[in-house]
């Protein structure tokens, strides 16, 4: 059944400055929908995360977990990894890894008398960089090119990484001993921060009953392959955005640098990530047009590790989630497209 | 606005200046065509100007009532000049009593002051909203229903005879017809393109407005228009029936000895200047009897239309065939009755500076009775200059009476029908036998007022009693003019001949009338319809009753035996009649501002207010120009009618957001389930048509109204009747909403 999905295409190719068609965004939230039911084997009752992580991936983003241990980090990341038909890897970040035990070395062949490169673990589809606040800050600091621009420079030569790329890290929030917490520049680059929760009742006695599977994310079976993703990622691009919804970003982000406690506000990088992941979301909603409550619920995930609080946020015990609440609160969504005249 | 809209504009104010000529008839001087020419004027720009800036008609309509009661004002006291409140006051005073003036006003009304109230009103709403829908609305006959509506009012309202059928029938309907059909094949060439028939259809359309117009026209100038409804005729006039008359006290004019008060025998009561000497000036003509008296009343002529007792103006259309006389009247202290004494048929009457500055408003007058009179009384320095026609003249036996007789008076003056018999009996013709009865009257009567002590016998008075067997009936026959007119009048509607008492003067050469020239005397109705006096002299003779006179007893009338009274049997005391206390009362409220009105006008504009404010939004969020804002509009429909239902919508929230509100609080109630769903799917319908990328079709925006609709009934279904009625009535929605609490 979902690898029906395979064998669909959307109905009309997807040029630039072209606006999503009808029958292509159905397409489009069909595809988005059996991956999160693929994902949604390994993670029970969890659909928003998935949804969550299926729109970063599709935004052609990165996406930063940060949850207490033995909440699904890890398996999130692998079912999104299973679910792709594409290579995928896992780094385990400890304080001693090297910057080259992530991009690779470069090493000489005595037998060709050359330097040959051996790509590291990053050079892969999807890429699950596990307790990244573990490793130190060198090491954080060697993926930020390769998030950023999608490759790496090893011994001046530039290397490419492939296509999609998806960079999904897990922090543990509590275990602070002996970790490296990630700067604000590192933080930008993430496309979204999310969490993943306990399940809920019913989910955790339905997770108890098939205790028996050891490994829950070996049930989800890829459906998609990287082309398929690629395409998805380009009919998201095509997804209209009217000119009051743009304005209603603008001014998210201008408030938010007006907002009480807040340090630092949203940074245009930050406007950018937030159109760019609601067109997706639009998208796996079956819808051409992005609406201002698609904003409203991305606010969070997109925002969440942007705004820098000030130290009295923490005395006053205000969260990043109460502080977007109130900007949500401050700036009225817009009614109405904006007129062209 | 595109030119053919200047010509729903011109026919407009055509149309709308047809309807207003309908007063020409009614107002007297300039002052009605200039303010109704203006005020349509001033309502077609005022419409201009809301349209273009795309207001609808109910704001057109709100911004001309509103600007109308802020120039009534101005416009009744005829200035620029505004004098703050009072100006204001003016304004709301002449709105409660433009219309009675102008209903209650004998034409030709001076067009001035509250009156005024009515031509600019009128004029101003059907031109301005009619304006309105020419430039708005999209069905060919919307615009004819203002100046329609006010052609209807101006015929209610205006006098009997309409000012030119042809005109305002055939002129008004033929002009109606064209521009509705004018309008009607360019709708239809806007919608379905250009007709290539057009200019057929156009020609063969004028021919068949003019071919009904022409037959119209013949039918109307052939045959007379018939009676129609007229609102002065529902109105209810002055109650004159209730006022004492000078018959009634006709004593005070008469000498009496050792009673003063009130007597004016010797008193001068008014003078008069320019009425010929001898001419018969009038106080009270009273044409009703209803057993106890003779009273003056309203609707006593079949054959008119204006026998009422109405407010006059400076002029009235009175025509007679008399001489015009210019006649000044100035009443002394001594006066004290509300009777306006005048002479002949009116035709223009004014207080003069002496008098005080509201004396007219309180003249009322009859012309069919020729009688004014005051509807508190007539003060010392009220004095009057009034031209008229001199009419009546003394009946001859010769004459014949009018067959217009009052046939209750008839069944009222049965009691006489012994006398009648027996005195007009051998008389060919009912004039001699009128004649014949007045000289038997005059035979067997005496006269005697009760002056002297042992004449007290013979009472004041003219009910049945003492008409009957206590006068006529009875031996002796004695009386004074009231007891001999009374009786005259009774035995000449008992012979089938109208009649009724007049009561006034003769005027003497002096021009002073005092007390003792007041007499009664009858009016006999001939067969032209005009009133002529029967001779006094014929009836009534000045021989008095011999001293020592016999108790009365009954007079034979062979061969019919008339009743026996009863012994000691007293004639019956006839009450005084005064003046009900609520005249009174009615009369000081009358005097101030209405204010009891005006705090119902306003708490009834309060209460049509809030409503009629969510109409207004509700159709112009109907009607907004982008599709888009017709979405929007009918999503806020919805919120709103949640928040008028009690229902929590915070403000700034997505329509999603919203639709969750709702649903919860329909889920509260228990029923919110099935709503929730519905609701979401209308919110993101309507994001998904405002935010996409094509602009929506008003087809689909009509679609989403009607789904809107729906579900905006379905809200209040499980709501009680009584938070639904108040949902009407709640300003909930027209108040900002408040913020989400989601504060740090």
């Amino acid at each position: 059944m979902l690898r029906n999905f395979l064998n669909r295409r959307a109905t009309t190719g997807s040029l630039p400055g072209m606006t999503l068609s009808t029958e292509q965004a159905h397409w489009f939230r069909a595809g988005f929908n059996d991956m999160a039911d693929n994902m949604g084997q390994a993670l029970l009752g969890k659909e928003h995360v998935i949804r969550l992580s299926l729109t970063c991936l599709l935004s052609e983003g990165h996406l930063l977990l940060e949850d207490l241990p033995g909440t699904g980090k890890t398996m999130l990341a692998r079912a999104l990894a299973n679910t792709v038909e594409g290579s995928h890897a896992r780094i385990q970040f400890t304080p001693d890894l090297l910057p080259t035990d992530v991009t690779g070395v470069t090493v000489y062949d005595q037998q060709k008398g050359t330097f040959e490169f051996h790509p590291g673990p990053i050079f892969h589809d999807i890429v699950l960089a596990d307790e990244i606040n573990r490793a130190s800050p060198k090491t954080q600091s060697a993926l930020l090119e390769v998030m950023e621009e999608g490759h790496v420079t090893v011994d001046g030569v530039t290397h490419d990484v492939p296509r999609p790329f998806m960079v999904i890290a897990t922090q543990n929030p509590v275990e602070q001993a002996g970790t490296y917490r990630l700067p604000e520049a590192q933080l930008d680059r993430f496309l979204m921060k999310s969490s993943v929760g306990y399940p809920d009742a019913a989910s955790t006695e339905e997770l108890l009953l098939s205790s028996h599977i050891r490994d829950r994310a070996e049930l989800v079976k890829p459906i998609a392959t990287t082309a398929t993703i690629a395409e998805m990622s380009a009919l998201a691009a095509q997804v209209h955005v009217d000119r009051s919804i743009v304005t209603y970003v603008r001014q998210l982000a201008e408030a938010s640098r007006e907002l009480q406690h807040v340090r630092m506000g949203l940074s245009a990088r930050g406007c950018l990530a937030l159109v760019r992941v609601v067109k997706t979301w639009a998208a796996a909603d079956g819808r051409t047009a992005v609406v201002p409550e698609d904003v409203n619920i991305l606010a969070e995930p997109v925002l969440c590790h942007r705004l820098l609080l000030d130290p009295q946020a923490q005395f006053s015990g205000v969260t990043v989630a109460d502080v977007i609440g109130q900007l949500l609160t401050s700036v009225p969504p817009p009614v109405d497209r904006a007129r062209r005249d | 606005m595109q030119s053919f809209h200047v010509w729903d504009l011109l026919l407009v104010f055509g149309l709308t200046a047809i309807a207003l000529v309908g007063w020409e008839s009614t107002f007297r001087g300039p002052g009605w065509w200039i303010a109704g020419g203006l005020a349509a004027l001033t309502g077609i720009v005022v419409a201009m100007a809301v349209v273009s800036a795309r207001g609808g008609v109910e704001i057109v309509t709100l911004v001309l009532l509103v600007g109308y009661y802020l120039v009534s004002g101005p416009i009744v006291d005829g200035t620029l000049r505004l004098d703050g409140l009072r100006t204001l006051e003016s304004g709301v005073r002449a709105n409660s009593e433009g219309w009675s003036i102008l209903l209650g006003t004998h034409p030709p009304i001076d067009a001035s002051g509250a009156v005024l109230i009515a031509p600019v009103l009128l004029s101003l709403t059907s031109a301005g909203v009619g304006a309105a829908l020419a430039l708005r609305s999209r069905r060919a006959a919307t615009p004819l229903v203002p100046p329609t509506l006010m052609l209807g009012a101006v015929l209610l309202l205006a006098q009997p005879e309409p000012v030119s059928v042809l005109l305002q029938g055939v002129g008004y309907g033929t002009l109606a017809m064209l521009w509705m059909r004018l309008r009607g094949l360019r709708i239809d060439e806007a919608a379905h393109g250009r007709d290539p028939a057009r200019g057929w259809r156009l020609v063969g359309s004028v021919a068949l407005v003019v071919v009904v117009a022409l037959v119209a026209g013949l039918l109307a100038s052939t045959s007379p228009p018939g009676e129609r409804l007229l609102l002065s005729r529902s109105l209810a006039p002055y109650q004159v029936q209730k006022l004492s008359t000078p018959l009634d006290e006709f004593r005070d004019y008469t000498r009496q000895q050792g009673r003063t008060e009130g007597n004016v025998f010797e008193s001068k009561l008014f003078v008069v200047e320019g009425a010929p000497a001898g001419a018969r000036l009038r106080l009270a003509a009273l044409d009703t009897y209803d057993g106890s008296s003779w009273q003056a009343d309203n609707d006593t002529d079949p054959t008119r239309q204006d026998d009422r007792f109405l407010r006059l103006s400076s002029t009235i259309e009175n025509p007679s065939s008399g001489k015009e006389r210019k006649i000044t009247v100035r009443p002394t202290p001594r006066y004290t009755q509300p009777w306006v004494p005048t002479i002949g048929a009116l035709r223009s009457f004014q207080f003069l500076g002496s008098a005080r500055p509201d004396a007219q408003s309180h003249l009322r007058y009859n012309p069919a009775t020729q009688t004014a009179v005051m509807d508190d009384r007539l003060e010392k320095g009220d004095a009057y200059l009034f031209t008229s026609g001199l009419t009546g003249g003394l009946l001859k036996q010769r004459m014949s009476p009018s067959d217009e007789l009052d046939t209750d008076l008839y069944d009222r003056a049965a009691f006489l029908q012994p006398a009648v018999e027996s005195w007009a009996a051998g008389a060919k013709y009912p004039m001699q036998a009128l004649f014949q009865v007045a000289a038997r009257l005059k035979e067997v009567g005496r006269y005697s007022s009760g002056t002297e002590p042992w004449e007290s016998v013979y009472r004041p008075g003219h009910g049945e009693q003492r008409l009957g067997d206590g006068f006529v009936l009875g031996v002796p026959t004695v009386g004074d003019d009231e007891q001999y007119a009374s009786a005259m009048a009774l035995l000449a509607t008992r012979l089938g001949i109208p009649a009724r008492v007049v009561v006034g003067a003769v005027v003497p050469k002096s021009g002073t009338v005092r007390g003792k020239d007041v007499q009664a005397w009858v009016e006999i109705r001939i067969e032209n319809g005009s009133w002529r006096t029967l001779p006094t002299e014929t009836f009534m003779g000045r021989k008095p009753p011999d001293r020592g006179s016999p108790e009365p007893e009954p007079r034979s009338f062979p061969p019919f035996e008339p009743p026996a009274p009863e012994p000691g049997e007293e004639p019956e005391a006839e009450e005084p009649q005064v003046d009900e206390p609520s005249e009174d009362a009615e009369a000081d409220a009358s005097s101030g501002v209405p204010w009891r009105l005006v705090l119902l006008a306003l708490l009834v504009l309060l209460v049509a207010a809030i409503p009629l404010a969510k109409l207004v939004r509700r159709r112009r969020r109907l009607a907004a120009r982008a599709v888009t804002a017709r979405y929007a509009g009918a999503w806020r429909e919805l919120v709103d009618r949640a928040r008028d239902l009690g229902t929590p919508v915070p403000g700034g929230l997505t329509r999603p957001a919203e639709a969750r509100a709702m649903a919860a609080s329909d889920g509260d109630r228990g029923d919110g389930d099935g709503d929730a769903g519905a609701l979401l799917t209308l919110a993101g319908e309507a994001d998904a048509r405002i935010f996409g990328a094509d602009e929506p079709a008003p087809a689909d925006a009509a679609a989403f109204w009607a789904l809107v609709r729906d579900r905006r009934s379905g809200l209040a279904a499980d709501v009680p009747l009584r938070r639904r009625v108040w949902a009407v009535f709640s300003p909930a929605s027209l108040r900002p909403p408040p913020p989400p609490d989601d504060s740090v």
